[in-house]
């Protein structure tokens, strides 16, 4: 595809400077440094989240007051939630690897806008810096909880509307992202790569786009009503003059749940790349597992209310949802019998990214499975807002879209920057955050059908031992994480040079160097079969073309 | 430990074995195949790859099948939860009222209370409402909640079965103290509920009774600390050794106290009348250490027989237990 006498004489992209100093990164509209801007940045958020996380496991140590007041408490769990929602799960995979792989893999030298592209990256700080300014200002840090339900959100004293606004802003830094997205897959393909040569990836981030541009103006609709309620009281939202709580909530989720797939449906997107890669063969069902992206996103708008089932909406309209969100279960569930389908017969090497995947599809599993449990009226009148739900939600969000962050992360490690990490040490963490992970939240799960009710700083004592398994847990995964993360790091400096191909993948990515030329191919590539054609590579056996 | 007091509650943990039966299987065959494809497929032993790229036949049936799955859940459980929905003719009417951050209950006669007490084999419908932000309210023991929304009437229905005390819980996230926001429903049978109802005993009568009934007077005394949770005395004073804002309960157990009284360093004996004392009128003396915050006189957050109940836990808890 790519020629590789020229390849060498194009600069690659980090050694490529269209300015001088910190400028060659804060003004590059290039897709691949952009990529990194919101790797650092997201990275960032993400210890930051999860340090107040694991305050609040040590807080959970006893029944009472362990290290912080109820205040904080309630402070700590509002902005891991904004934090960790909105700044690393929603933008995540597609902000980082999207912006990096997406045109790569289409074939394309940039994102179709790459100055919009520069432009979002800078909404997206704003946004963050904007919820995180809160914490230092005068009332205090936002204490809400992320979902800023009425009317507390419109009572509370703290500091509510900066973090509103960091949460607006961000919403048209993803808006943005979405377009740019939908506009390069429909016109910067390269000749041949037709919708259905399309990575499984792409795919994905491009049902996600979709969802991005059409939900997210309802939430930063939803949250300038907000602001303006708290502001000029004119009683939208607020029962005491005339509105009505649960019209936040319906808006609220409108959003809101459309989001969860924005956050899993890049993931498993990335699954579709790794598996086939690391099977070196086909991906089983093509087809099926682009077109359950769609359904997803499509279904995914009409089961918003299932947050609400005790929220005192009419009968009807719980069953309603109810049968939507049992429907909406079935299409991830294909997937994840596609992709263990996918290494039946394969020829498989058992390397760090797959090991990442396998955690995925187990955690990810549990997660959906749960998901059933709140999907059920009878169950969810129960459980829901108890532990079970935190459970629930961190087997998917962390569970499933953070550790394909991280597999993402290793698997085009090289690729991005051209150095190798250590495999044994990359490996060696998966053990801990495995374990950590479900000592973590498994028992939370427990303590929900137990009656433990979420968003507590205090609790009845007989739940004290399950709580203290759990604060254990979050210490082993933390372990686990910064062994992962200082190999990486390590690696950026002292990492072996990377081959252009070291997986044996077959999308267009590894057939450019590592890390990629500044405009990715010297000459656009002319794509003439699937993305996951592995024919020619086992005829040659020793795999590595 | 998983407490279940209703018939209803029974069915939600049986709609819950069915869906956490089903799904366990559906994780086992899904890890299970995984893991062995990973060890079987290794590139070692099988270096070359089929390219397989679907199988219509194998696609439709891992698509139909969960679907049916699903479907049985979905029947099988709205069908319980719609069961729970009917108000039953004749149920008793009991109006919730949460607010930041305790319970209010409303009885028919006009009795107020802010524990709740229900009769056995009754129907029970709640209406639910809150005067500031949002609230849930949560049983439990009873697998069911419903929230209480300003500006909106909500309703949930119980069928209390067992005699019996159990947590009630706000579950919806209402500001600072919402983890404290608990109290208790005191099952009792129909007799003894309408004569508390016409005043004949009195709610103390009525604990007593649940009490000795589900495992005896001392049970009533040692079991919990439900009340003190409740009445948000936790927030400064523990029920285990470590320092709070105020002295820990456990520091009753010495039996004596080194308390300031108008100033002045004085040892007091711990008897009922102390800790009476020390609730209603707390600044009269104050424990050693603890001089700089005072505790708010708790007279108009304790009833009488609140104020009894407590210092009768305290005393037989604390004090009486010592070695």
């Amino acid at each position: 595809m790519g020629s590789a006498t020229l390849i060498e004489k194009a600069e690659n992209y980090l050694e490529y400077k269209a300015h001088k100093g910190i400028f060659a990164w804060l003004l590059s509209t290039d897709h691949k440094r952009i990529g990194l801007l919101y790797l650092i940045a997201m990275i960032s958020f993400l210890w930051v989240g999860i340090t107040l996380g694991f305050i609040m496991k040590l807080e959970m140590l006893t029944p009472d007051k362990t290290i912080v007041d109820a205040q904080t408490y309630n402070a700590l769990f509002t902005l891991h939630g904004v934090i960790m929602i909105f700044l690393f799960i929603i933008p995540g995979i597609p902000a980082i690897f999207g912006n990096f792989f997406l045109p790569i893999q289409i074939g394309a030298r940039d994102v179709a806008f790459p100055r919009l592209n520069l432009f979002s990256w800078y909404l997206y700080i704003t946004g963050g810096l904007f919820a995180i300014a809160s914490l230092f200002l005068q009332g205090g840090p936002i204490d809400t909880g992320w979902t800023f339900y009425v009317p507390y959100s419109i009572r509370t004293t703290t500091n509510v509307i900066l973090p509103l606004l960091g949460a607006f802003i961000l919403g048209f830094s993803s808006i943005l992202t979405g377009l740019n997205f939908i506009t390069t897959v429909h016109r910067l393909r390269a000749p041949g790569m037709t919708f259905f040569r399309l990575p499984l990836f792409v795919w994905a981030l491009y049902a996600t786009a979709w969802i991005q541009v059409v939900a997210t103006p309802v939430v930063g609709i939803t949250i300038l009503l907000v602001v303006i309620e708290r502001v000029l009281h004119i009683g939208i939202f607020d029962p005491a003059l005339g509105g009505d709580p649960l019209l936040f909530q319906h808006l609220f989720w409108i959003y809101s749940h459309p989001a969860v797939y924005i956050m899993i449906l890049p993931a498993m997107g990335v699954v579709s790349e790794i598996i086939p890669t690391f099977a070196r063969r086909t991906i089983f069902g093509y087809k099926v597992i682009a077109f359950s992206s769609l359904a997803i996103a499509l279904i995914g708008y009409f089961v918003w209310a299932h947050h609400m089932f005790t929220s005192g909406m009419s009968d009807t309209a719980r069953m309603v949802f109810s049968l939507l969100t049992f429907l909406v279960a079935v299409p991830s569930g294909v997937k994840v019998f596609n992709w263990v389908a996918t290494l039946y017969k394969g020829s498989i090497e058992l390397r760090a990214p797959l090991i990442y995947v396998m955690m995925f599809i187990f955690l990810f599993s549990i997660g959906g499975l749960t998901g059933l449990v709140l999907g059920s009226l009878a169950t969810d009148i129960h459980v829901t807002d108890t532990y079970f739900v935190v459970a629930h939600f961190h087997y998917v969000m962390f569970g499933g879209t953070a550790i394909i962050l991280f597999a993402a992360l290793h698997y085009w490690f090289p690729k991005m920057f051209g150095k190798m990490y250590n495999e044994k040490l990359a490996i060696a963490a998966t053990p801990f955050i495995f374990v950590g992970f479900n000592l973590l939240y498994f028992t939370m799960f427990i303590l929900g059908y137990l009656g433990m009710p979420r968003r507590y700083w205090s609790y009845l004592p007989e739940y004290q031992t399950l709580h203290i398994i759990s604060t254990v847990g979050s210490w082993v995964l933390i372990l686990g994480l910064i062994i992962m993360f200082a190999n990486l790091i390590y690696a950026l400096f002292k990492g072996k040079p990377a081959e252009a191909n070291p997986w044996g993948g077959v999308t267009l990515e590894w057939t450019i160097p590592s890390p990629p030329p500044h405009e990715n191919f010297d000459k656009i590539p002319n794509v003439t079969n699937g993305p996951y054609d592995f024919s020619h590579i086992n005829e040659t056996k020793d795999g590595k073309s | 430990m998983f407490q279940t007091a209703t018939n209803y509650a029974q069915k939600v943990d049986y709609v819950m074995l069915y869906i956490i039966g089903i799904s366990f299987i559906l994780l086992l065959i899904i890890t299970i195949s995984m893991i062995y494809f990973v060890i079987k497929y290794n590139r070692k032993k099988h270096p070359i790859a089929s390219q397989i790229e679907g199988n219509k036949t194998i696609e439709i049936i891992w698509i139909v099948v969960p679907v049916v799955l699903v479907l049985t859940m979905f029947f099988y459980s709205y069908g319980v939860f719609k069961e729970a929905r009917i108000v039953p003719p004749g149920a008793l009417n009991v109006k919730v009222e949460a607010k930041m951050w305790a319970w209010k209950f409303y009885y028919e006669n006009g009795k107020v209370t802010d524990t709740l007490f229900i009769p056995a084999g009754k129907p029970v419908k709640f209406t639910i409402v809150a005067t500031d932000v949002n609230h849930s309210f949560y049983i439990p023991a009873f697998r069911i909640k419903e929230d209480a929304v300003p500006g909106r009437e909500n309703y949930m229905v119980v069928h209390p079965k067992e005699i019996g005390s159990f947590d009630i819980a706000c579950a919806e996230y209402c500001g600072m103290n919402h983890s404290i926001m608990y109290t208790k429903v005191y099952v009792v049978p129909e007799k003894e509920f309408s004569e508390w109802l016409q005043g004949k005993v009195d709610e103390n009568y009525l604990r007593r009774y649940v009490a000795s009934h589900t495992g005896g007077y001392k049970d009533y005394l040692t079991g919990s600390y439900a009340i003190l949770f409740a009445k948000g005395c936790v927030q400064c004073h523990n029920i285990d050794n470590r320092k709070g804002i105020g002295p820990s309960f456990v520091e009753l157990q010495r039996g004596f106290a080194n308390v300031k009284i108008n100033g002045k360093d004085t040892a007091v004996v711990i008897d009922k009348n102390y800790i009476r004392e020390s609730i209603i009128n707390p600044n009269l003396h104050i424990v050693k250490g603890y001089e700089k915050i005072s505790m708010p006189s708790s007279v108009n957050i304790l009833k009488e027989d609140e104020l009894n109940y407590i210092v009768d836990l305290l005393y037989s808890n604390f004090v009486k237990n010592k070695q």
